[in-house]
């Protein structure tokens, strides 16, 4: 286990880190915007993953195609969430417990559906070729091209997500509204907007996150977002609940450290990879509550 | 300028304006002053729309904009400094003033707004990069004001302004205020200070339990000897 060994795992692992910030960038960004946690968007995730699976498989699309298909079905999936449930619920009964129950609701009712269509096989997903190769380097370090491929499309979302929110003004906005909605609607910003809008960037994030994983792990199947959809909404909380950049170093915080968990421990151990998240999310909350960084919330 | 026709409006079952009428004419600095919990507050809400009323009518330039949305409302030259600031405290007290001019289009204008508050209010430039949660209190009700001014409103709608703030401070946003009178804005101000408030406005409304009780010239207002009794501790 020498100091080759681990960059082959660090780069495992930031490859699975930015499966996860992807992910969390959606739950951090709707949590800022509407307050909620939306427990569905490990569903949209798994929708996305079908879409371009079933795009690829059954209409022999290209995987670029796919890619978009993935982004799309995932951002309809997350906007009809938002109109069928989140909205209509806010409405009634705009209590905490109402829509994390409604959430709740919405991701079982939607992995269910998905089992019945299509059984909970896993169905191996088709990396296209150009993805397959493997570079050795001089120093004898095995690169996967998918993973490279993985590592420079998440890192060009994360920056532009990044500036999106830093520089723009409904960047801007959207953080504004994550502190206080009230004077963020005094200064005209109508709300409705930015929810559609965090809906589709958190949404179509999720997408290309689950094309991500079917290359990297090579399978779907309507449960694939329910693990990977709890530790995305461990790193939003990880890097301080609303805190977009936040969330996506926390994603590659507990990406690389669950790889490396069982990379380094006895093999035994590696049945109880998803403790590390959960001890970690537990000392988050024993520690500092707030996360690592700081919350883009207003803080009582 | 603004007129509010009979309003009645609350927060679900509970009235809190019973019949409410006000007007605000073109230049003017009118207070609204009154007891905690007389429905000052309230007032403004449904002005802005973040209320929408039970009954009634507002017209702001003889147009009708009763329980528009308030996205709708800031466009028509509406601003307003919410009570207890408001202002957003993990934003910079730059990004604060961009999201005052949020809706201003033209970016030579936006250019122009924000050098005029940097200049009403010198303390905002010195402290534009910091965050907003870190100003002291008179310099964030300074931003709630600013933000307020940045689409340069016709109409101001200042909530509580003096409020936890040292009486020097209170002086110099009253300077400020004044200041954004003379530039043109009309003023409707809601102010506990009653004393400050007859001083700074031309016309003022005394409300009492969700209704007008007196209403008339400040100045003939500051002698009245039931606003006097009870509002300026004159014995």
């Amino acid at each position: 286990m020498g100091v080759l060994y681990f960059f082959q795992q660090l780069i495992n692992g930031l490859s699975y880190g930015s499966i996860l910030a992807l992910l969390a960038i959606g739950y951090t960004m709707i949590y800022g915007i509407l307050g909620l946690i939306n427990f569905a968007h490990g569903e949209i995730f798994m929708i996305g993953a079908f879409c371009s699976y079933l795009l690829i498989m059954n209409a022999a699309a290209s995987f670029w195609t796919g890619l978009i298909g993935a982004i799309g079905g995932a951002v309809l999936a997350g906007l009809l969430i938002e109109k069928l449930v989140y909205g209509p619920c806010l409405k009634k009964s705009p209590e905490v417990l109402t829509v994390f129950i409604a959430s709740f609701g919405a991701s079982l009712g939607l992995r269910n559906i998905f089992v019945m269509i299509f059984g909970d096989g896993r169905r191996a997903f088709p990396t296209p070729e150009f993805l397959e190769g493997i570079i050795v380097t001089k120093s004898g370090l095995f690169l996967n091209v998918k993973d490279l491929w993985i590592l420079a499309i998440t890192g060009i979302l994360l920056i532009s997500v990044t500036l999106f929110i830093k520089y723009t003004k409904v960047g801007t906005a959207m953080r504004a509204i994550a502190y206080d909605p009230n004077a963020a609607m005094l200064v005209g910003v109508n709300s409705a907007t930015l929810v559609l809008l965090a809906f589709i960037i958190g949404s179509g994030l999720a997408g290309i996150s689950a094309v991500s994983y079917g290359i990297s792990f090579g399978i779907v199947n309507p449960s694939m977002g329910y693990i990977i959809g709890l530790n995305g909404f461990i790193a939003a909380v990880l890097g301080g609940i609303g805190n977009i950049p936040g969330a996506a170093i926390a994603g590659y915080i507990i990406g690389l450290g669950e790889v490396l968990f069982v990379a380094f421990l006895p093999p035994a151990w590696s049945a109880i990879r998803p403790l590390f998240v959960w001890a970690l999310l537990f000392l988050i909350l024993f520690i500092k509550p707030s996360g690592l960084f700081r919350p883009n919330i207003k803080i009582e | 300028m603004l007129k509010l026709n009979h309003i009645i409006a609350g927060y679900g079952k509970a009235e809190v304006l019973h019949d409410i009428n006000l007007e605000v004419k073109e230049g003017e600095v009118v207070a609204l002053v009154g007891p905690n919990g007389a429905g000052k507050t309230t007032t403004i809400r449904c002005i802005t729309g973040e209320l929408s009323v039970t009954k009634g009518t507002i017209l702001y330039k003889g147009k009708d904009i009763t329980s528009l949305p308030p996205y709708k409302i800031v466009p028509l030259g509406i601003g307003c400094s919410p009570e207890g600031r408001n202002i957003f405290g993990n934003l910079s007290v730059y990004e604060n003033l961009k999201m005052g001019g949020y809706l201003l289009k033209e970016k030579a204008l936006y250019q122009e707004q924000l050098e005029w508050v940097y200049q009403l209010f010198p303390k905002l430039w010195d402290r534009r990069d910091q965050l907003a949660e870190s100003l002291s209190g008179g310099e964030q009700q300074m931003l709630a004001i600013g933000r307020a001014v940045m689409t340069r409103p016709q109409l101001l709608l200042l909530d509580e302004p003096s409020l936890g703030l040292a009486p020097v401070v209170v002086d110099q946003i009253y300077e400020k205020i004044e200041e954004i009178s003379q530039q043109g804005s009309s003023i409707l101000l809601v102010e506990q200070n009653v004393r400050l408030a007859l001083e700074i406005s031309s016309r003022a409304y005394v409300m009492e339990s969700g209704q007008i009780h007196l209403s008339g010239d400040s100045a003939s207002l500051a002698k009245d000897s039931y606003v006097e009794e009870t509002y300026l501790g004159v014995r």
